[in-house]
Formats: structure tokens, sequence, C-alpha cells
């Protein structure tokens, strides 16, 4: 009778396929009105040395009751969390929530990155005027009035004796009137020039340089400008230095690195027509007349240098046209 | 400067050497550019001069003919279809192989039957015309068989310099042959010339300008045309023939690099000045153009009337022409400031001005002369009558350093450059070297106006030797160094701010300092700072703003964004732009622009158009990166006047305030602003003063400090609260801050509802309290206590209750 029950009762259990349907099935057979219940109940009245049989025996029922009713739960609850996160489940390649991602101009970010070379070597910095005195653009650096080196640089006037700079030369006498040496800066900035065409725009940037000290020298120059390039272009970048006239330096020099696209063997190269060797900057040891107009005295030497930025730019990141740098097209800006 | 390859092989045996194009490096690394080199007769390699032996109609066609040409000593049958020749003419035939200028083959081909061997040429297809007709007939002297490039003196080349303006010296053959003489350690030829005498008379007045002065009168003269080869020759170098006299002194500049000038000295009335002009006097140049003077300009004139302008160009008053037959010939050393002067205000640059004004040899004008009169003479015939000159004989000071100065400047050892290299470079230069005790006293020759000082030899030296043998060094760095100035914190500062918008998604732009003044009044903003001379109406004005940079830019992307989605647009651009106090002022501003969907990508259910609050996070942004200390949001006073300011929705923009100052603006572009640039997008933009913020931002020098937080856990408190609309809502914040001090942490707004259900005019914005203490847990009872006594406070400073 007792195994009947339980029998009975552990077949419901199996056939059970839902929570809610195991825990009305756990009322019925289990509760108070339940049959074990009863079978319970009834030990009460039986002669002590029944009880003890059935007892062991109903007991024994319940508990098998109880346990299946437990795996059954643990089994249905298992299915019913699989069903649950199924029915959960999302398209992970629609598309993000991006939020737009700013950037710096491939300008700004290249003045970074040679600052951040130079700053290795231990160059500070110090920032110069967009416009400027006729005095600190030109005579201050050795291009006086009436002076033939005057045509090199067409030049926009704001009113008589204020120029926008026509490079960041100005600064080099900037520094050295406003602090005694030893100097070491960089300077970079915007210029103006006259000029717009394929190849010219009416403002770029330059980057200039000074080191001032006793006992500079020319092969300093070389070094430091040779460590500049092979950071920027590649340990393996070839340098020289060409003679050439700036009326502020004394000796002067263009500076050419090694094609870094042909390598020099390229007759038909592009980018250095074929010579195997690209212009980038501008370089020499400081004219003595600036140190007299600076009034520092004879034994000290230094070297300046200046680079005009959109050229590098150009270089590095193989931009075809210079006018796509001040376009400032979205397809342009977000691709660096 | 154009220089002809035949003519430097004239001076000094080149063709031995190498090719034209040999110069290039070897002239680079002396620091003289050549652009280009001109192959002249390119092209004429297979063309030949010819004579038509004989000329008969083409049996086929009525408008061809058949020329038999002989050439040495062959002859060949050439199918023609021009008309202008006949039998015995000397033609230019191009055989078959021949690649014409424009790139035309010539082949043997049939024509109408009949076979031609080459082709008969007009100038135009030898390109020696940009239009001609017929074909070319040359002179009947013309001998047969010669190559034609030869004929008419077209083999050669020329270069093309560039020269800086320090190098005067090589702006001539003799000058540019003197230069590679010295780089390859050869000697020139002597120049012929006709020595002269000066006598004790000269015929110069009053002179103002002149620093020296040589003159030789001339008698008997045939002024008529130049030869060809002189014809030629001027032409390849850009000069245009006017007669042999004229030709000799123009060949003379362009040979030894000393502009010089001939008069017709029959018209000359008594002395030569050269003196400022007066008032109404007025003169005709050699190119026809007149002026007339008002007194301060620099002119030569006689007794009587202008005759020109010294070193760059002469007037017609005494010109020389076919009638002349005494000739006064000049060769002066002008001031260069005058003569530059005198060039700019006329707006003349010539081969003469430009020589004048970089400078001449002053030591070489007796020798120019000779050589003026060795041309003068050989063209023109003649004689000598007298010479002339004025002027101290020119003498180059030493310049002197100490034994290792020139060493130590270009870093080289003695390795790298001996006492006796130095010595044989400088002297291969033309210098007259002494070294005594270890001092180096060296005489420049009187053709190199820049060398100067000490270190002008060093460059000498240098590039003589070649920049490849100076080492490369690195600088010993000093232990007392100071590092970082201000300006390298300010730049820091200014990167900061810019990594900041980046992070809050804005892209940089770069735009030019000026613009346009139509674009800058169309958004109803005046220029403070003009270009006096601008390139063009587009960059006449410097900006006194950036926003119309950056709306230019959001409106340029807009027009080049073809897509049917709405386009964001995130911008900002840091750069000074240009106000006018009592001198031009360069200030420094951040500005930025948004517009369009937040997002870049997004579903559409989550995309919204970007409004005031996205343009002010980027600003939070930037006052939390930076370290900004109690920035004030203030609405628009209409009052406000400041660049830009009419461009702005008054009720939807906002002043930004520290203490009494303005620090920047931020707000919507003006609905009407944006109906008159015809676009429907929503412009968000805002502008910072950068000095401003500096000076109110922490120092980048600014150390953060550890602060402890609470670990005790807040509580909060939440209020509904009725408020006039005219009260800014942050004031609630501020205040409770104030009055629950030190027990509120924070306090924020996290809703506000306008509408039927709240009054008229009211706001309802409910408010967060968040309070918390340092030390211990918060008691309910203590917090009540504090939420009454804020709610008291709003009631009482601000008149807002709570909402029923």
């Amino acid at each position: 009778m007792i195994a009947s029950t339980v029998e009975d009762a552990l077949a419901q259990i199996q056939q059970c396929v839902s929570l809610e349907s195991l825990e009305a099935l756990r009322v019925l057979l289990l509760g108070k009105k339940s049959k074990i219940s009863e079978f319970l109940r009834g030990l009460g009245s039986l002669a002590p040395e029944q009880r003890r049989g059935l007892g062991e025996l109903v007991h024994e029922g319940k508990h098998r009751i109880e346990q299946a009713m437990q795996e059954k739960q643990v089994k249905l609850k298992e299915l019913w969390l699989a069903e649950e996160l199924k029915s959960q489940t999302i398209d992970t390649s629609l598309p993000s929530r991006l939020g737009h991602r700013g950037s710096l101009h491939l300008i700004t970010q290249t003045i970074e990155r040679v600052i951040q070379i130079f700053r290795r070597l231990g160059f500070d910095l110090t920032l110069g005027p967009e416009v400027e005195s006729e005095y600190f653009n030109f005579e201050a650096v050795n291009i006086p009035e009436d002076h033939p080196a005057r045509d090199m640089q067409d030049t926009f006037f704001l009113q008589p004796e204020v120029v926008l700079r026509t490079h960041t030369s100005g600064v080099q006498m900037r520094t050295m009137q406003s602090e005694p040496w030893p100097i070491r800066i960089l300077s970079p900035g915007a210029v103006y020039r006259c000029d717009s065409d394929a190849t010219h725009v009416p403002m770029f940037h330059q980057i200039e340089g000074l080191w001032v000290d006793q006992g500079i020298r020319m092969s300093d120059l070389k070094g430091v400008l040779s460590f500049f390039i092979r950071e920027l272009f590649g340990s393996k970048t070839k340098m020289r230095l060409r003679p050439s006239y700036f009326p502020f330096v004394e000796p002067g020099a263009e500076v050419d690195m090694g094609c870094f696209q042909c390598l020099g063997e390229g007759d038909t190269c592009r980018i250095c027509q074929g010579s195997g060797w690209i212009e980038i900057l501008g370089a020499g040891m400081v004219h003595p007349d600036l140190f007299q107009k600076a009034g520092y005295q004879d034994s000290v030497t230094g070297f300046a240098f200046g680079m005009g930025v959109e050229r590098l730019v150009m270089l590095l990141h193989r931009i075809p046209d210079l006018r796509l740098l001040f376009q400032n097209d979205a397809n342009f800006l977000r691709q660096f | 400067m154009r220089v002809s390859w035949n003519v430097l092989n004239e001076y000094l045996d080149l063709k031995s050497w190498g090719q034209p194009s040999d110069l290039i490096p070897l002239l680079a690394s002396r620091g003289l550019e050549v652009q280009e080199i001109e192959i002249l007769g390119r092209g004429l390699e297979k063309v030949v001069t010819a004579r038509i032996v004989e000329m008969k109609p083409h049996p086929q066609a009525d408008r061809l003919r058949l020329c038999s040409v002989q050439v040495g000593d062959t002859s060949l049958e050439i199918v023609c279809g021009a008309q202008n020749m006949k039998q015995g003419d000397c033609v230019a035939l191009a055989q078959v192989g021949a690649c014409l200028p424009q790139g035309q083959r010539i082949a043997a081909s049939t024509v109408r039957g009949v076979v031609s061997h080459g082709m008969l040429c007009s100038e135009q297809e030898l390109g020696l015309k940009a239009e001609s007709e017929g074909i070319f007939i040359l002179p009947s002297e013309t001998p047969m068989g010669l190559p034609l490039a030869d004929f008419l003196a077209l083999n050669d080349q020329i270069l093309v310099l560039k020269l800086t303006p320090n190098r005067s010296d090589c702006l001539s053959h003799w000058g540019l042959a003197r230069e590679i003489a010295s780089a390859l350690g050869k000697k020139l030829s002597p120049l012929q010339k006709v020595s002269w005498v000066a006598g004790p008379a000269c015929p110069i007045d009053a002179s103002v300008g002149l620093s020296r002065f040589c003159g030789v009168y001339l008698k008997g003269v045939k002024v008529g045309p130049s030869p060809d080869w002189l014809v030629s020759r001027l032409k390849h170098l850009g000069v245009r023939s006017v007669n042999n006299v004229v030709d000799a002194t123009q060949w003379l500049m362009l040979e030894v690099g000393h502009p010089v000038h001939a008069y017709d000295a029959q018209k000359i009335v008594g002395k030569l000045q050269f003196r400022l002009a007066k008032q109404g006097e007025s003169l005709v140049l050699l190119n026809g153009q007149k002026l007339s003077f008002h007194g301060t300009q620099w002119v030569v004139s006689d007794s009587e009337k202008l005759l020109g302008l010294p070193g760059v160009m002469g007037g017609v008053e005494a010109a020389v022409e076919e009638s002349t037959e005494v000739l006064f010939l000049e060769c002066a050393e002008f001031d260069p400031v005058f003569v530059r002067r005198t060039a700019k205000l006329h707006g003349l640059s010539t081969e003469s001005s430009y020589r004048f004004e970089r400078g001449v040899d002053p030591g070489g004008l007796e020798s120019a002369m000779g050589r003026l009169l060795f041309h003068v003479l050989a063209l023109a015939g003649g004689e000598v009558v007298s010479g002339c000159k004025q002027g101290e004989v020119f003498e180059s000071q030493p310049v002197v350093w100490k034994e290792d100065a020139l060493h130590d400047l270009l870093g080289l050892s003695q390795e790298h450059l001996s006492f006796e290299k130095t010595e044989q470079i400088l002297e291969s230069l033309d210098c007259q070297v002494k070294k005594e005790s270890g001092v180096w006293s060296v005489v420049a020759p009187s053709y190199r106006l820049d060398l100067n000082h000490w270190q002008d030899f060093a460059e000498e030296v240098g590039r003589c030797l070649g920049y490849d043998a100076i080492p490369a060094t690195l600088p010993g760095l000093r232990g007392d160094w100071v590092f970082a100035r201000s300006d390298a914190k300010r730049w820091e500062q200014m990167q900061r701010a810019k990594q900041s918008c980046v992070r809050s998604g804005l892209q940089e732009v770069l735009n030019f300092g000026f613009c346009s003044q139509h674009w800058l009044a169309d958004l109803g903003i005046q220029p403070q700072v003009l270009v006096s001379n601008p390139l063009s109406e587009e960059y006449s004005a410097m900006v006194p703003s950036l926003f119309p940079g950056l709306l230019k830019n959001a409106l340029y992307q807009q027009d080049r964004h073809f897509g049917a989605d709405p386009f964001g647009i995130r911008l900002f651009e840091f750069r000074p732009v240009f106000l006018r106090e009592d001198q031009v002022l360069e200030r420094w501003k951040l500005a930025f622009l948004l517009a369009g969907p937040r997002y870049f990508q997004a579903l559409k259910k989550d995309q919204i158009e970007v409004d005031f609050f996205d343009l002010k996070a980027v600003v939070d942004g930037l006052a939390k990166d930076l370290g900004m200390r109690s920035l004030r949001y203030q609405p628009f006073d209409s009052k406000s006047r400041f660049e830009g300011s009419s461009c702005f929705h008054p009720g939807q923009s906002a002043e930004l305030w520290v203490g009494q100052q303005r620090v920047g603006f931020l707000g919507r572009l003006h609905p009407q602003k944006a109906d008159f640039l015809k676009t429907r997008t929503v412009f968000w933009m805002g502008e910072m003063d950068w000095e401003l913020w500096m000076k109110f931002s922490r120092s980048v020098d600014a150390v953060s400090k550890f602060r402890p937080w609470s670990s005790f856990p807040p509580m909060e408190r939440d209020f509904s609260l009725m408020v006039p609309q005219d009260l800014a809502a942050s004031s609630l914040c501020q205040l409770a801050l104030k009055a629950g001090k030190p027990l509120v942490e924070e306090v924020k707004i996290f809703d506000v509802y306008t509408g039927s259900q709240v009054g008229e005019g009211m706001t309802s914005v409910s408010v967060r309290v968040i309070f918390q203490a340092q030390g211990c847990s918060l008691r309910e009872a203590e917090v009540e206590t504090l939420s009454s006594m804020i709610l008291d406070r709003w009631q009482r400073d601000l008149g807002v209750v709570l909402r029923k």
C-alpha cells in the first residue's frame, strides 16, 4: 500500500514539466492532506512493534519522494534558465553607439613629434608672435632694408614696420636679447608669405632651433640634426649638408636627407627627382653679427636651424598636395 | 642666371673633363644651385642643311612636289607640300630617323605612290618659332650637309643657375668659370683686353650714389647690326640684340659680371651728373617707358637733360644709334642701395640692377673696361681717344683669426684638415694668406664682397673641403642648466587643452590667420586688423575670432558630404586672433563647433541631435582637465559686445565667467544667421579666451595631492521643487552645498519638467542631496534636520518651495 503510493508519487514527479506544476505536486504529495501525511498520522494509532516497521517504510518513502522532488526541481530550473537565456539573446553584430573620435591636425601631431625628439636632447621651448616688427623679422637677423635677401621672402604688412613674420628666425634674436647664453631652444609656429599656388600656401609652419654656448661647433649641428632625422625618418636615413646662404648664419647649409623611397637608387623616383636626396631644412652657425646685436661676448658660438613642417608632413605621410593640409576636409582629418 | 657651356669652355677646358650635367653636383657641393640644363637644338640631331637641286610636280597630286635634294655627296628624293621654295634653295632636311622637337618621327614613307626619304622642315616644326609659313629657307651661301644645330649655333647647353644673394661674384660666365676652376684645381685662360690710361680730366660732376667710375671716349666707331654668333649667343642667354655697341656692353656684363653703359658722346652736353632729379623733369627709358620726377629719385643727367636711371636702364636721349660716331663708355660702381631703391621705385628689375644690388667687383672696374674696349673695337672699330677715372683704389682689408678658430668653429681636427691644406684652399680662392705666430691674416680678392668675418672664411674652407668632411658630434650638456622656461609650460598647458578637446571627440582644424572681409561682414563681425598688401580679398583681414573659420569649415564639410544621413561635425581650432588696441594685439583663443547627430554611429532609436548640453560637456571637460576653478555659466547678456556676439541665439547661449572676467562664450548660431547662410543645421559653437584660462586654471607644475574620502555610507534625499523659470537651477545646488556644509557631499539636479501640471512661469526641478560624514555614519534624525534646514534656505533665499 505504501509502496504503491510512493511509486505512484515518483511517477507523477517524473512526468512533471514545469516548476509551477512541481510546486503544486509538492503540496499534493507531501502536504498535510497528502497520503504520506495520512500514513504518518496513522502511525500513532498503531502498536509499537507495528509502528517501527511501518514507520521506517513511510519515512523512507517520504524521503524518496522529497529527493525526487529536489532532483526534478534542479532539472526543471536548468531547463527554465536555458529557455530564459535563449529568449534574451541579442544580435551582437549590430552597430555600437560609437561616439565621435577626435584627433589632432596632422601638422600639430608632427610639430609635437619633432618637439619630443629635440626634448630628448634637452631642448626647451619658446614661442614668438605671428605679428612681428620688421626689426625682429629682418634687421635683427641680418636682413637690413635694401638688402637683396629681402627678395627671398615676400612679406605681408599690417602697417608700416609691422609684418606677419616670414619665418620663425626672429625668435632667435628675441630670445638672445631677453636672456643670457647658454640657450637651447626650439620654437614652432605659423609663418606667412605672399605666395599661393600649387606648391605654396600663404601661411605655413616652421620650427626654429637655436643652441648657443661656448664651444658649439658645426659638427655639433651635424650630430644634432642627424639624430633628429634618424629619429623621425628611421635609423638608416642618411644626411648631408650642402653649402648655402641664409643671412643669419655663417657658415650656412642646406640639409638634405637620403631619399627613403628609392634609397638613392631610383633615377625616376618622384620623391627625390632621381637625385637620391631630399632637401628638408636650412641651418648654420649663428652669424657673429647676431651675437653682437644680442650683446654676447666673442667667445660664444652656436648653431641655428629652421624647418618647414608642411614639408616634413608631406614626406612622412606621402601627402600629394600641400593644399590638402588646409582644406580641413573631414575625409582628410579623420585619416590621421 | 643663364650660362653657356660653350662659353665656359672658352676659358676652361671642361669638355675633356665631363658633361654639363656633371657640373650640377660639383656646383651644389660648392653652394651653387643649377636649376636646370637646357639642351639647345634638342630634336635636331638628324636635321642637316641641304640644297634643292631639282624640283618637279608629283605625278599623282597637284599640290605636292618632288624635290631632289643634295646632302653632301648623296642626293635624296623628298616629297614636299610647301610652295615657298625654288630650285637652288638651301633648306633644312630632317633625315630618316630624326625625332623633331615636337616629337614627330621621320621615316621613309610612301606619299601617293612615291617614296619620300625625309622631310623638308618649317621653322615651327624645328621648334625655332611658335608659328611659321612654308619651309625654312636658309641663306644661299649655307654649306651643305652641316648639322643644322651647328649652323644655327644651337650646339650648346644652357645652365640655369639660382644663386643666393651673397655670391654676386658668380653672376657671370667668368665668375662661374673661376669657381669651377678653383674646384677642379685648374687655371683659366686669360681674357684679352685693350689697355687704356686715365687722363687727368674727368667729365663727372656732383655725384651721389657713385663710388667709383671709369670712362673712355672712342671715336670713329661704326654702329650696325651684330654678327650672327653674338645675336644668337645673346638670345640664348635671354638678351635681345640691339646693335653691335649695345650688344658689346650686354655681352661684357654677362661675361665678366660688370654692368656697363655706352652713351653717344656727341649727345652729352657738359658733364655727367649722378644726382637726385628735380621737380618736373622727365625721361623716356630705352624700353619706351616715360617717367616724370618730383624731386627725390636718383638719375643720371648731363647739364641739360636726364639720360637714364643709373645702374638700372638708360634713356633714349644719349642712346647709341646707327648714326653714332663717338662713344662714351661708362664702367661704374654704384651704391647697391641707390640702385635697389631706384629699381624698386620704378618697378624695373634689369640684369644690370640685379648685379649692382648684389654688388660688383670694386677692384675690377679698369679691367672690365679693358675687356669692354676689346669687344667694342672688335665689333664696331674706332679708336680710343681718352680715358678717365674717379674714386679711390679699392683695397681689401685683411681678416685675422687665431690659429684654431676655423677648426674649432667647424669641429675639425688637424687630422681632418691640416693648416697647409687650409692655406691651399684659401689660395685657390685667390686669397692672400699670411700666418704668423699663430695668427692668420687673410685678404680676400676684391670680387668676394661676402668675405668680411673670419666665420666667412670658415665657410669657404668648409665648402671647399666639402661639408661631408665635418664629423657629426653631440655637444655636451651643462650641469647648471635650468629646464622648462615659461613658454614650455604654456605649451604643455596648450597640449592638455588640445587633448581634452580630442577626448571630447573634436577634430582639430587649421585655418589661415587671415580671412575674407566679406565673410566677416556676412557674420556681422568687424575686422580689426587688415593686411596692407593682401594676396586677394579672400585673405585680406586678420581673423578677430575663430568662429568665421570654423563655420566655413563646417559648411565646407557639409557641402562635401553627399550622403543621405545627417552628418556629425565636431571641430576645434586653437590659434591666436588679432585685435587692435593701441597696436595689434595677438590673443590665443580656443574655439569649437558641434552639429549633427550625437554619435558617430548608432541605431536610429539611440541617435539624437547634439544640443547645448553636448557643447557644455566640452567646456566642462576642458575645465576638469585643466583644473579650472569656479567657472560660472551666466545667461547671455544682450548688452555684451564682443567678436561674434551678434552670431548667437540670445536664449540658447551662455557667457562663461570666472570672478569678474568673462573667459568664454558658448551657444547656438543665431537662427537668422543660419537662414542667411542657407543651412538648416543647428550649429553649436564656443570660444574660450586662452590667456584667461591659463590664468585661472591649475598650473602644469601643480601637483595633485591625495585627498581621503569617507568610507561611511551616504544617505540621499530627493526633493521636487517648484522653481521660477528665470532662476538658474544650478543656484539650488550651490545653496544646498553651502547651507549643509560639511555634511552635504553632493547635490545633483536629476530631472526638470515644465508643463500644464506646474504653474505658469514655473519649472519643476528634482534635486538629489547626498549627505555623508567623514568619520561616522549619519543618523536619520541628523539628515532630517539638515534637509529641513536646506529647504528653509531654499525658500528664504530663493523663494523655492516643495512641489505639492
